[in-house]
């Protein structure tokens, strides 16, 4: 008995646990092997059969001008939001990081945008910058600071820039509230231990406060910029990648080649050359970027 | 030990549980779930179920549509037809994969080339008995049923058509002293009179979308260049007509709103409503709204065919919509039969068809001259206009479907190559010829 018993001390963990492991297995295996063996042919159209075309499509793929184009829009896109939404992280949950009622107030009502579904948000602010209706324009044109309205979404210069600013708007709160978290673990008595050695509000910032983040600026680097690079369902809502391909990051274009044009295979391969670049950003992101324990 | 063993079952329980679920959606695959034996009809009492799929998602469609099937349910107890509401959003990503899981419809709402991308699956029936039948008592029109007769046989039942013509405000035209142009000449010395102050004289949609092919190709097809591609899948795109038609379009666009390049389908209408604009290139859903969001009579809506470049001919985009048969059960297929004849018959398509008034048009002879259709009131308050919509019907054309059917054509329409090369034109800044040598290149890789 004492022998079974043992047995079952060990096996259970596993059971336990096996019905979670096995879904998340069959969830990310079965796609992930049927995208690669998509990217071997030509499948177009969902649901049709392809015939087998070796590296064909993963050439197409590496030698398209378009491809290079849309990732050059996602380092644009990656680069504008991560800086956009750190600074104004870190201004937002700085400024709260006090006690009192207002900050308490603020607080709790600044995680709004981020709570707001996508598509509620990309349809407001699509209204706001609407040529003929949007208030935006309205109130330049009231203030006499522009005469005819200017129709910024359907701009080839600054649809990109206003897709940013949207999305910096609907994710900053979520990464302000992280940052405030971590701005809670620092005691008060290092800063007030720098304020008696003379420490001024910009020192402190940079010898206390931003190293004590470390390991959240780290998770926030590396999660942010992997989930930044995905975004898909903004752009697409906004500009659909558009006005002729302004907007087209590397996500917006694998759907488009999967979905308007029905070159299944060819978007798999776009997808797995996607993935290994991002993959090797990851680890040197975890092998370089880690914060120093000292 | 007796919490352990309690424990150890529970554990048992998930993992089987686990296991059994992946086991049940597999078994019920193949007929989505469904009871088999609900599927066998006849005279055994049993009940054939049949599912239909439908992308008419506003309200008002989707009511219309479930009192025909009750009032056929009804009719028939031994048949039950359900209709299920989906969205456009969905059928060329999600619903391939349903079908070829078996949990798709038996019954499919199609458009003619969405049915050449859907027919590659391998599961579309030929309709062409059902077709013969209908034809022979209702007649059905040319341009509604040639696009989804291909290979020999026919894919699809049309069931409604659309056309676009030139709508305009007849009280902003009079006020302005301009007659309904004809011809393109006179279309934009209108919409060049039209345009003063914050009014524009047109709406012409220039995003990458449907709405803006649509409206090009009429442009297209009253230019003469409607043959964008033939039925061996060679794109014949790039040609002087063409050029002339992206030309009108480009010099048109001086006078539509600023933004008309984030236009859809709304846009133009809301603007046309509002007074904002004189002149909009759409289908019949202009009548079902024109008073209540104008807040004008109906006398101030008014219609003409879409006029004629120099060289074209008479004509604009037209298309049928049609139901696909994706089930080859022989008791289904008898229950699909039944549900067409009593669709079809003048006292039912009528009603079916002003589903959305104006919008969809009867593609039989019989159903456009039913009681059932003229007796609905926007389409007796509208009768001229409603008229005007379905001659224009016999003169419409679509793209792909015009010399032989081009069975690529879905991968033409899909990524709107038509509207990318007018976005060359107008947001690139390229020369109109180097923006359709640019389309043409772009559609021959496309349907390689």
């Amino acid at each position: 008995m004492l022998g079974k018993g043992k047995k079952f001390n060990k096996l259970l963990p596993y059971l336990l646990v096996a019905p979670i492991v096995i879904w998340i297995l069959v969830t990310i295996f079965v796609p992930l092997i049927s995208v690669i063996k998509e990217s071997f042919y030509s499948t177009g159209f969902i649901g049709t059969k392809g015939t087998f075309v070796g590296l064909d499509q993963y050439k197409a793929t590496l030698t398209s001008s378009a491809y290079w184009t849309a990732w050059k829009k996602s380092l644009i896109w990656v680069l504008g939001n991560g800086l956009t939404q750190t600074v104004l992280a870190f201004s937002v949950a700085l400024l709260l990081n006090k006690a009192s009622r207002m900050t308490n107030f603020a607080r709790n009502w600044m995680i709004i945008p981020w709570i707001i579904p996508t598509i509620v948000v990309a349809i407001f602010w699509q209204w706001i910058f609407n040529g003929s209706y949007g208030i935006f324009n309205h109130v330049l044109q009231s203030l006499h600071i522009i005469d005819k309205p200017i129709n910024l979404l359907g701009d080839s210069f600054w649809s990109f820039p206003i897709v940013i600013f949207i999305n910096t708007w609907h994710w900053f709160p979520f990464m302000a509230v992280i940052v405030l978290a971590g701005l809670s673990t620092i005691s008060q008595d290092i800063y007030e231990a720098a304020d008696v050695d003379g420490a001024n509000k910009w020192q402190q910032f940079w010898r206390i406060t931003f190293p004590s983040l470390g390991k959240i600026t780290f998770a926030l680097g590396l999660v942010g910029t992997l989930w930044s690079f995905n975004i898909f369902d903004t752009i697409y809502i906004l500009t659909g990648g558009g006005p002729a391909g302004a907007s087209t990051t590397v996500p917006v274009m694998i759907y488009q080649q999967a979905f308007e044009q029905f070159k299944i295979g060819q978007a798999s391969a776009t997808s797995i050359i996607t993935a290994i670049f991002l993959s090797i950003f990851a680890f040197f992101f975890l092998k370089f970027a880690g914060p120093k324990e000292e | 030990m007796k919490s352990k063993k309690f424990l150890l079952l529970i554990a048992l329980v998930i993992v089987l549980q686990t296991v059994l679920a992946a086991c049940s959606s597999n078994s019920g695959g193949s007929e989505g779930g469904k009871d088999k034996n609900a599927n066998t009809g006849g005279g055994d009492g049993k009940v054939t179920e049949i599912t239909l799929w439908h992308m008419e998602e506003p309200p008002n469609r989707v009511k219309r549509f479930q009192e025909i099937t009750d009032a056929f349910n009804k009719a028939n107890p031994d048949i039950k037809v359900t209709a299920q509401v989906q969205s456009w959003g969905d059928a060329y990503s999600k619903f391939p994969a349903s079908i070829m899981s078996g949990t798709g419809p038996d019954l499919l709402f199609t458009i003619p080339d969405y049915t050449t991308l859907i027919k590659e699956l391998g599961v579309v029936q030929p309709v062409d008995d059902i077709i013969a039948s209908l034809d022979s008592k209702h007649g059905f029109l040319d341009t509604a049923l040639e696009p989804y007769k291909y290979e020999g046989q026919t894919w699809a039942v049309p069931i409604f058509g659309m056309v676009q013509v030139l709508w305009y405000r007849n009280d902003l035209l009079q006020a302005a002293n301009v007659e309904p142009p004809k011809t393109w000449a006179e279309l934009k010395a209108a919409a060049e009179k039209l345009t003063s102050g914050s009014q524009y004289g047109i709406a012409l949609p220039a995003s990458k979308s449907m709405a803006t092919d649509q409206v090009l190709y009429s442009f297209l097809v009253s230019g003469g260049a409607k043959h964008v591609i033939n039925g061996n899948n060679e794109i014949t795109f790039d040609n002087e007509k063409t050029v002339a038609a992206y030309q009108m379009y480009s010099d048109l666009m001086k006078f539509s709103p600023p933004d008309s390049n984030t236009y859809q389908w709304g846009e133009p209408q809301a603007l046309f409503n509002s007074g904002s604009v004189a002149m909009a290139i759409e289908k019949g859903q202009y009548l079902s709204t024109f008073e209540s969001e104008s807040g004008r009579p109906a006398s101030d809506l008014g219609v003409v065919p879409m006029p004629v470049g120099e060289g074209g001919e008479e004509g604009s985009i037209y298309y049928s919509n049609g139901i696909m048969v994706l089930t080859d059960d022989a008791a289904k297929k008898e229950a699909i039969t039944k549900f067409f004849e009593f669709l079809f018959e003048p006292e039912t398509y009528g009603s079916f068809v002003n589903a959305e008034p104006g919008l969809f048009l009867p593609v039989t002879e019989d159903g456009s001259k039913a009681e059932s259709f003229w007796n609905d009131p926007v389409i007796s308050k509208y009768k001229d206009q409603v008229e005007v919509l379905i001659q224009a019907s016999s003169k419409g054309a679509l793209f792909g479907f015009t010399d032989g059917v081009a069975t690529k054509i879905g991968q033409v329409a899909g990524p709107n190559y038509m509207a990318q090369t007018l976005e060359n034109i107008i947001i690139a800044g390229k020369s109109v010829e180097e923006s359709v040598k640019w389309g043409q290149a772009q559609m021959e890789t496309a349907v390689k």
